[in-house]
């Protein structure tokens, strides 16, 4: 009845694998998904970019934000996406 | 209906809220007829669910809430979806189920007695709350349901339907 965190990220990549455009982290610009990992555990956390360092995102238990991408966050990004739309 | 195909994404929930605990609870008290209600957010950003009447004249294959409740509930809390049972099928929506959330543009959270499995159904019409501030609501507001919303909102890109099996 209740699936892992495993299977659920991996069902997001798939997903966003499989409908957007992996670009590298370095080209990053608005409106482009951010996943990240935000523990050890492997689980995913996704966000997308506003531009000028900043970010909108959700985590667990916690109000809808955005925030700044620092370098704490930057060093959680794992993969990066675009909508076919924008490239 | 095989919504993978259907180009409907289906995504998989981590864990079971309090909420679906809850109505999983009353489906199983409830087995030889839909059960209904509102899963509601509440001023104090909790979430609450309500048991309803379900009024249609054949409660074992169907279910219709009293449209007062609809007016009482949205004074002050906000719907999120609006949940029942399948008692005899599986988790999919039914054709009318589509047709009433679209109409409603409200989601429906429907819970089988078959699989034990939940069914999240987000209709075309759903108009997405604002982005910023919302309270962490699992399957109604968290990190994959802003993602969708902010494309719809801001792009006017309908890049998924998430409907969430689970």
């Amino acid at each position: 009845m209740t699936d892992s965190d495993d299977e659920a990220n991996d069902l997001l990549i798939n997903i966003l694998n499989n409908n957007t455009k992996n670009i590298e982290i370095k080209e990053i610009k608005e409106h482009d998904i951010l996943v990240f990992q935000i523990k050890n555990n492997g689980r995913k956390h996704v966000g997308i970019y506003l531009g000028n360092d900043y970010f909108i995102h959700q985590c667990g238990n916690t109000i809808s934000r955005k925030q700044l991408l620092d370098n704490r966050w930057q060093s959680k990004i794992k993969r990066a996406y675009r909508h076919p739309s924008l490239v | 209906m095989d919504y993978l195909t259907e180009g409907f994404l289906v995504l998989t929930l981590m864990s079971l809220n309090s909420f679906n605990k809850e109505i999983i609870s009353y489906s199983k008290e409830n087995k030889a007829e839909e059960i209904c209600g509102f899963v509601l957010l509440c001023p104090d950003n909790s979430v609450e669910i309500t048991k309803e009447v379900n009024v249609n004249p054949d409660p074992s294959k169907s279910f219709s809430i009293s449209p007062q409740k609809f007016i009482n509930y949205s004074i002050n809390k906000k719907i999120l979806g609006i949940y029942h049972s399948h008692p005899f099928s599986d988790e999919s929506p039914s054709a009318q189920d589509i047709l009433c959330s679209e109409e409603s543009g409200i989601p429906y959270l429907i819970h089988s007695l078959q699989t034990n499995k939940f069914f999240l159904y987000y209709p075309e019409s759903y108009d997405p709350a604002e982005l910023i501030g919302r309270p962490y609501v699992k399957g109604f507001y968290e990190c994959t349901c802003l993602f969708k919303d902010y494309f719809l909102k801001n792009l006017n890109l309908n890049i998924t339907k998430w409907n969430k099996n689970y």
